[in-house]
């Protein structure tokens, strides 16, 4: 049991993806990914209650409904958040947008929540965070990633010439930005994304594993969970 | 009625007449001011409106004791009118040009504030405030609208974009009048109304498609000026179906697009 799939969940939305949940009584629960059991382990606030399936496939399908119920409403709430305040929350409301100024951004929320409602988009549960004192040993074990990484090293350098790093400016030479290397599942892929960011260049490197069963790619979720560090 | 006139402040460019003691005014985009025994209409142009959003464009009104005020405009005398909780501040400009690049810069601070709160808003919400922060969304989907959002912030910062007001609408008993002296948006509405009938069609089980028929859904005028282009905008509306004609008059000097201005306040109704 290392990942947790989210957090203060409420009953009715649990209820809604999870016929096991109906007959529970609770508010809110953490629900977490329990492999070993084939389970979601959800902590509520009336107690612990483990829901379990009869194979990898069941876990994997609720796992997928629930985050896109969670995430989908989620991100809905957000954009609905966006255009209120772009177009009703206005102090002055008989100024309005001149010209194309924010149509276009407008547009672009419009099609962000037409493409979610139709299920363009794809659930991503983030893992977590290599720790600091695995980064280096992972970056040497592979060469696509320390060439990426050396490159970018390289831009960091320039930008930190132009002063647009925080570094000494005389120290430049020597200066090494910081490197994320975060860990992704994307459950309808049955796959893992491993990202490696680099500050203030971004994105440099991405690598996805797929796995072909349910049971594999769960498995590998438990086991990179295992050695990622999460932050909530 | 005139009560009191209380002081008067003379500046190079404007004139501020300061009155006390007036009832409240009725919402609505025409309204009188009683000024010295004469009555003359104005119309409101921005509510609310703070000290330090004023002074950089009109700056005798630093020396004037006030935290926030609504701002009408009279056209036919030349006036701002500044209505503060306690006190009416009338400011007379020597021409129509400074009226208008007066109204133009004001317009503009409130809109650059207004619309840079509303954005860096929108991208806390897009980054921040996730409740769910373990799921993600794959795909750019969101990324992109943040990228918008900076893109139209620098846009803001760069001054480029034109200011518009909105008015208010044409009074419902003016819409059909509106229409007649304006025969070209007939036809704009016609197709409205038919595209209507069609939503209503698609929408209705077989016993309503008759109804559908029978109702005449409503048309509604909303207008719109652009100070910086001397242009006044009426937008035709169809109920369902939104704009379905933009009519457009442009004007060549400051006066005559005020002016033009003042005649149109009679039958336009704010929504504010």
């Amino acid at each position: 049991m290392a990942l947790k799939l989210a957090s203060d969940v409420k009953y009715h939305k649990l209820a809604s993806v999870l016929d096991q949940a109906k007959e529970l009584n609770f508010n809110e629960a953490d629900i977490w990914l329990d492999f070993d059991n084939r389970a979601l382990d959800l902590y509520t606030d009336n107690g612990f209650v483990a829901v379990k399936f009869d194979d990898y496939d069941e876990l994997l399908n609720a796992i997928v409904k629930l985050g896109r119920e969670l995430a989908f409403h989620d991100v809905i709430d957000t954009l609905n958040h966006v255009t209120d305040d772009l177009m009703f929350y206005k102090e002055h409301p008989q100024l309005e947008m001149g010209e194309e100024i924010i149509k276009n951004l407008l547009n672009e929320v419009e099609k962000a929540r037409d493409e979610l409602s139709k299920s363009k988009l794809k659930l991503m549960i983030k893992m977590g965070e290599l720790p600091p004192k695995e980064i280096d040993n992972f970056i040497n074990s592979n060469t696509e990633v320390k060439k990426a990484v050396e490159e970018a090293t390289e831009k960091y350098r320039r930008l930190c010439w132009e002063g647009k790093t925080d570094d000494d400016i005389d120290e430049c030479d020597e200066a090494l930005p910081v490197v994320d290397i975060s860990y992704y599942a994307i459950p309808e892929e049955k796959s893992i994304m491993i990202k490696v960011d680099v500050d203030k260049i971004g994105e440099v490197y991405r690598n996805v594993e797929k796995y072909d069963t349910a049971y594999d790619f769960l498995k590998a979720v438990d086991e990179y969970s295992n050695k990622v560090i999460n932050f909530w | 009625m005139i009560r009191f006139f209380i002081c008067r402040i003379m500046t190079s460019v404007i004139k501020i007449n300061v009155f006390r003691g007036f009832g409240g005014l009725n919402q609505g985009m025409g309204d009188f001011f009683y000024h010295r025994g004469t009555k003359s209409m104005a119309f409101k142009l921005f509510l609310n409106v703070k000290k330090c959003e004023v002074i950089p464009y009109l700056e005798s009104t630093e020396r004037l004791e006030f935290q926030t005020a609504d701002i009408w405009v009279d056209l036919e005398k030349k006036y701002l009118v500044l209505e503060t909780i306690n006190r009416r501040y009338l400011i007379d400009f020597p021409d129509y040009d400074k009226l208008l690049v007066t109204i133009i810069g004001i317009g503009k601070e409130l809109y650059f504030r207004d619309m840079l709160e509303s954005l860096n808003r929108a991208k806390d919400y897009l980054t921040t405030y996730r409740r769910y922060p373990q799921l993600l969304m794959a795909e750019k989907g969101v990324t992109n609208l943040v990228t918008m959002i900076e893109r139209v912030k620098e846009d803001l910062f760069n001054d480029n974009y034109t200011l518009m007001l909105n008015l208010g609408s044409i009074k419902i008993e003016d819409v059909d009048n509106f229409i007649k002296i304006h025969p070209e948006t007939k036809r704009a509405i016609e197709d409205g109304i038919e595209r209507f009938k069609i939503l209503c069609w698609e929408s209705e089980e077989d016993d309503g498609v008759e109804d559908c028929n029978r109702i005449i859904p409503s048309v509604y005028v909303d207008v719109y000026t652009i100070p910086e282009d001397k242009r006044i905008m009426f937008v035709i509306n169809v109920d369902q179906i939104r704009e379905v004609y933009e009519h457009v008059r442009r004007y060549d000097n400051a006066y005559d697009y005020l002016k033009a201005l003042e005649g149109y306040k009679d039958i336009v109704m704010s929504h504010w």
